[in-house]
């Protein structure tokens, strides 16, 4: 057998009060939602701020690299150019010598002619 | 002590201010006081997000203010985070982002709203921003090809009424923009993981409104003071434009392939932008005699919209905003009074001059059509001004006030083609 609804009348006051209760529940529902939306939002953004503070970081130190890689470079280039200096030294000196040999070769002529 | 700041609280508030306040938000105060000071006659409401506040901020907002809606986050969530949080829970038709280092000044609101109702495709209405010392900050930007902004307008004296006149732009900046809470839900407000924490959000959100198929636009008569960058410090601020003007152009590439690469200090550069984000109209410099505008000749030369027209005079051009209202813009003729030497030296390139003085003036100073190839010029060759005689690359002809837009579209048509130059003569049907 099923059972019958009860229907409970209600007076003017008891549905202004119901109606004002609702209410209240309502804006409480709506807080709570606005709770959890900032609390998801919060979260998010506490990633994003971890992901983006690893970036900075990560390219402060790029920044030191570079800026420290110059003093390298430049130790290496030194370096490579008194290497190259010294594999041509022996070269210079050829060069003087050959050089010196054709002045004292046309000082020899002119000494010849005169 | 001060005395607390009261916002009188409405039912149905037609526009929600939203305010982002980060950590001290020092200037706070002065913003909240500017706003409460000097909006008249609009229902409005102000949604306060405090972002990670700290507790100073906190007292102030509950102890000195009343009537204010606020939302407090206790990790900085960005700012288009915040700002998302903030739209989300205003009411109003219209929501205008301040920022909290602002101070609005008389006729602010206004203005903006004022335009947003008389041009239903605005979606978003942008401010003129003036510096702490009076001078102009920004008067709608500019986007360039590499993805960066200029501030159009900047360092301008706030008198200058070279960007007097209500246009479309790309973008205006979010110090202070009015935008159609519809048109924000629609595209899902900004994009705030992608811009974390701050900065090119904004110039996203124009761009995405736009791609939506709304307009932005400048509105030069409403004003507010702006701290420029006062809250992050220099090297982080530069690190996050950085970062996020690659996100912006990794984004935006295939529209920024369209637009002018930035060169520094050039006007007709900075023209070109502007042009373009008015959606590259044809270009009209109407030249008159007297100070007053014949409104119906403007609205003539407008042609529904397809033509930017500019006044050059040699007064000052007066205005009681009913110029400004219809976009168009005096010349500022400065030191150069003749109109002749303003054409030679101008950053503009005007397809069309349409020289309405009489006779006599036009002899006087006459505007060497050799010096502007490419523009089209017409003069009028009857006493009442009925008949518009063309001359163009050498050749001439007549187009009735009534024929005028068909002669645009001939003009618009003829854009790079060669066509329209030298066509005057077609132009008598």
């Amino acid at each position: 057998m099923l059972a019958r609804e009860r229907v409970i009348p209600l007076n003017d006051d008891e549905l202004v009060r119901l109606r004002a209760r609702v209410g209240e529940l309502e804006t409480q529902i709506g807080q709570l939602r606005a709770i959890d939306e900032i609390r998801e939002v919060e979260m998010q953004s506490l990633e994003h701020e971890v992901a983006l503070k690893a970036a900075y970081i990560e390219r402060l130190e790029r920044i030191e690299e570079e800026v420290v890689a110059p003093k390298d470079l430049h130790i290496r280039n030194l370096e490579a150019i008194i290497a190259e200096l010294r594999s041509s030294a022996p070269q210079e000196s050829q060069a003087t010598d050959s050089k010196v040999s054709s002045i004292s070769r046309i000082a020899g002529l002119r000494r010849r002619k005169s | 002590m001060n005395a607390p700041i009261v916002f009188v609280e409405h039912e149905s508030p037609l526009v929600s201010v939203i305010i982002i306040a980060w950590r001290s938000a020092p200037h706070i105060r002065a913003c909240l006081e500017s706003v409460v000071t000097h909006i008249h006659g609009i229902a409005y409401e102000v949604v306060l997000i405090l972002n990670e506040p700290d507790d100073q901020l906190r007292e102030f907002v509950d102890m000195q203010t009343t009537g204010i809606r606020t939302i407090t986050t206790r990790v900085n969530v960005g700012y288009g985070g915040a700002v998302n949080l903030g739209v989300n829970r205003a009411r109003g038709e219209f929501v205008v982002l301040l920022n909290d280092d602002a101070e609005v000044m008389e006729n602010w609101l206004e203005p903006l709203v004022d335009l947003a109702r008389r041009r239903p495709r605005a979606v978003a209405v942008g401010s003129t921003t003036l510096f702490p010392d009076g001078s102009i900050q920004e008067a709608g930007s500019a986007i360039w090809a590499d993805g960066s902004t200029v501030k159009v307008g900047r360092g301008l004296p706030r008198d200058s009424r070279r960007y007097d006149y209500e246009r479309r732009v790309e973008h205006c900046s979010g110090t202070s923009l009015l935008v159609r809470r519809s048109a924000w839900m629609a595209i899902g407000g900004m994009d705030a993981k992608a811009y974390y924490p701050a900065y090119y959000e904004d110039t996203d959100l124009c761009l995405r409104l736009i791609e939506a198929g709304g307009e932005v636009w400048y509105q030069p008569r409403s004003y507010l003071r702006h701290i420029e960058s006062a809250s992050t410090n220099f090297s982080y601020r530069r690190f996050l434009f950085e970062k996020n003007q690659a996100v912006f152009v990794r984004r935006w590439h295939e529209l920024l392939h369209s637009h002018v690469a930035f060169v520094p200090d050039d006007d007709r550069v900075i023209d070109e932008a502007r042009w373009r984000a008015m959606g590259s109209p044809v270009r009209v410099l109407a030249v008159i005699e007297s100070s007053k505008i014949p409104v119906d000749l403007m609205l003539l030369l407008q042609a529904g919209g397809r033509c930017q027209v500019a006044v050059f005079s040699e007064e000052r051009v007066k205005d009681n905003g009913q110029l400004c209202a219809l976009g168009i813009g005096p010349i500022e003729s400065g030191e150069r009074l003749c109109v002749g030497e303003y054409l030679a030296t101008s950053a503009v390139r005007y397809d069309l001059v349409v020289d309405l003085r009489e006779r006599e003036s036009r002899e006087f100073d006459v505007i060497d059509t050799d010096c502007i190839p490419e523009t089209v010029l017409l003069v009028p060759s009857s006493s009442d001004g009925n008949v518009l005689n063309v001359t163009t690359g050498g050749s001439r002809g007549n187009v009735l006030p009534r024929q005028f837009v068909d002669f645009v579209a001939s003009i618009e048509a003829g854009r790079g083609s060669g066509v329209g130059q030298g066509e005057g003569d077609s132009a008598e049907r």
